[in-house]
């Protein structure tokens, strides 16, 4: 009998770690969007220019970050990749991240050079809003608009179209916070419970 | 035997320091994401965005989040303002977590748009001072409970309570990491409350003068960075002032009558050993009553919340009598106006004579809250002066003064339903 009201609470415990972990944010004040324009021909070995559109009222500060598909490639100095004030390349990974403010537009480049690859992806972040939450993460991330992302578009890449790699970004469960929080007095919470369980039975 | 005293002794005072430093918090004295120059520039910060970005940073997303905001709006600076005690309070993160330990500074915020900040508050925002309960402590205006909603949803009363009028609970406000407290300016406790929440902490209140709301506005407005919405809100305030005052200050002060205002209300009778909630206390500075066009007879008494006695309220002579309806003055059951009506001592003063004795708002609420003082402005003027304001409709002002100040449609009227006298002087 004690072991079934363990395994009630231990679900209990359970479900509410898996209830709350999902943390909704207040984004109502956010009015921004950023939407990403792409050549419609990336010709092999070419420098083509990438353009990031951005609206919003002003003031705003955004952080950007850009990885581009598989087969593509950074001009190799720096300066050569964009003309914007704030931004750091990572070739390893394929990755450019900006920091802009009150800038609608800015442009990096970037140079097709093999047939495998999926498509552009990005987020950006609102760096002025605020929250009362606290441990904010990458639930905030916000996709960059493609309005031609059908990778079948770029000449460069010859993948599946229909497949897209799922953004790791957009993953809630990645949210710190109130998830990990509640997992871990889940997980506390049945130590516990089968802890006494099992004391109890030392005793008898 | 006393070497052993000894050691325990020593051990017993080392405990105490020990335990005195950990209840003593740290004020956050550095800029995030700085160099430690104590100055955020637009490199840094943006350096700090870019490697975050790349998810190559050990800063958080709040460290740059903080950083963007205070290079945007802060100059790259730590912020100092100073609060109603004259004290400087420095900021060095923008203010996205609060608590307030009393009603005035939580019905400020809201006013100023920022109610999703707060996280925890005292009993009576929780309770009844920013909406009412009656005398049962049910909630009454319920539609208007419903829709002020708090952050994640939910209702005032489902905000932590951190602090009673007589006890703070230091040790659940520092667990909650507010970015500020707002204090009620008669505890002067900025200074204890910084050292055991271990954030800034400001003081900040108003009185029953005008003057002591537009500065709680502007200061408010100012720590929380809502300088256009402290602007909108002190500007409706002085256009409804002017609105009466521009009438009332035609008229001479021969004809202004003579008024005796009861703010405690007198459902105690002449007096009350306990809460001083009874006729005989009034006070000599009520600036609502002045702009309303009456002549308050403590004019010339000093000090707050002053104890008359009641022969002098009788040889004072007032031509009318404002009576505070208590939030215990049930529908329908004798309140405070019936108390001096039916009182045989009150029975020759001038007021009781002619029946002008009125109920009105409860002015205090602990604290000396905007919307009554201003409510009760209007609400004098039109039974001082009924010629001259029969054109001033109440339900409708009413319901503007709490759209302005709680962001929400119909609470007067709601109020209405439970304190009659608040629309029947139409």
């Amino acid at each position: 009998m004690k072991v079934n009201i363990s395994i009630i609470y231990f679900a209990l415990l359970m479900l509410a770690g898996s209830a709350f972990s999902p943390v909704a944010l207040a984004m109502d004040g956010n009015t921004m969007e950023i939407t990403r324009n792409v050549p419609s021909s990336l010709p092999f070995g070419e420098t083509v220019e990438i353009t990031l559109e951005i609206t919003g009222e002003t003031p705003f500060m955004v952080g950007i970050v850009e990885t581009i598909p598989e087969g593509f490639s950074f001009p190799e100095d720096d300066p050569d990749v964009s003309d914007a004030i704030y931004f750091r390349v990572d070739r390893n990974t394929g990755k450019i991240a900006f920091s802009v403010s009150d800038e609608d537009e800015l442009t990096y480049r970037v140079i097709p050079s093999g047939a495998e690859g999926s498509s552009f992806e990005g987020y950006w972040v609102d760096m002025l809003f605020q929250t009362q939450e606290l441990n904010e993460g990458k639930e905030r991330w916000v996709p960059i608009t493609d309005p031609n992302a059908d990778p079948a578009t770029f000449s460069a890449s010859a993948g599946d179209p229909s497949v897209s790699e799922e953004p790791d970004y957009a993953s809630t469960s990645e949210a710190p916070g109130f998830g990990s929080l509640m997992g871990s007095l889940a997980i506390i919470g049945s130590l516990l419970v089968f802890r006494r369980s099992n004391s109890r039975g030392d005793i008898k | 035997m006393r070497i052993r005293s000894k050691f325990l002794s020593g051990t017993l005072m080392l405990t105490c320091l020990l335990v005195s430093v950990m209840t003593a918090a740290a004020l956050p004295s550095t800029l995030p994401c700085d160099d430690g120059d104590g100055i955020l520039t637009e490199k840094e910060v943006s350096d700090a965005v870019c490697d975050y970005m790349l998810v190559d940073s050990s800063y958080s997303l709040d460290d740059v989040g903080d950083a963007s905001y205070m290079l945007i709006f802060w100059n790259g600076k730590a912020k100092t303002v100073t609060d109603t005690h004259d004290r400087k309070v420095t900021f060095y993160r923008p203010i996205e977590r609060i608590i307030t330990t009393n009603p005035d500074n939580s019905r400020m915020i809201i006013a100023l748009g920022d109610l999703d900040k707060i996280v925890a508050t005292d009993e009576c925002t929780c309770f009844g001072c920013i909406l009412p309960r009656d005398e049962n402590d049910e909630k009454i205006a319920v539609n208007s409970w419903e829709a002020l909603q708090i952050y994640d949803g939910g209702q005032l009363d489902d905000f932590p309570e951190t602090n009673t009028r007589k006890e703070i609970d230091y040790e659940t406000m520092a667990i909650l990491r507010p970015d500020v407290v707002f204090d009620a300016t008669w505890y002067n406790r900025g200074d204890l409350i910084e050292e055991k929440v271990g954030c800034p902490c400001v003081d900040a209140g108003a009185g029953f003068t005008f003057v002591e709301s537009y500065e709680h506005i502007r200061m408010m407005g100012n720590v929380l960075d809502e300088q256009k919405r402290a602007d909108e809100l002190e500007n409706y305030v002085r256009s409804k002032v002017d609105m009466i005052e521009s009438v009332t200050s035609q008229i001479d002060d021969s004809d202004k009558p003579i008024v005796y205002f009861a703010p405690r209300g007198a459902n105690k009778g002449f007096y009350d050993a306990v809460e001083g909630r009874d006729f005989t206390r009034t006070e000599s500075v009520y600036e609502p009553l002045d702009i309303a066009g009456g002549i308050n007879v403590a004019n010339d008494c000093t000090g707050e919340n002053i104890n008359v006695p009641a022969e002098q309220i009788v040889a004072w002579e007032p031509e009318y009598i404002f009576v505070a309806w208590s939030s215990t003055s049930s529908l329908g059951e004798p309140n405070g106006v019936d108390f001096v009506m039916e009182t045989a001592e009150l029975s020759e003063i001038p007021a009781v004579r002619n029946n002008d004795v009125y109920a009105c708002i409860y002015p205090y609420c602990r604290g000396r809250p905007l919307d009554r003082s201003l409510l009760n402005m209007m609400y004098m003027a039109k039974c001082l002066h009924p010629e001259e304001f029969s054109a001033l409709d109440m339900e409708a002002e009413g319901n503007e003064v709490y759209r302005q100040i709680l962001g929400i449609d119909g609470v007067y009227t709601e109020l209405a339903e439970y304190q009659p006298f608040l629309i029947e002087v139409n």
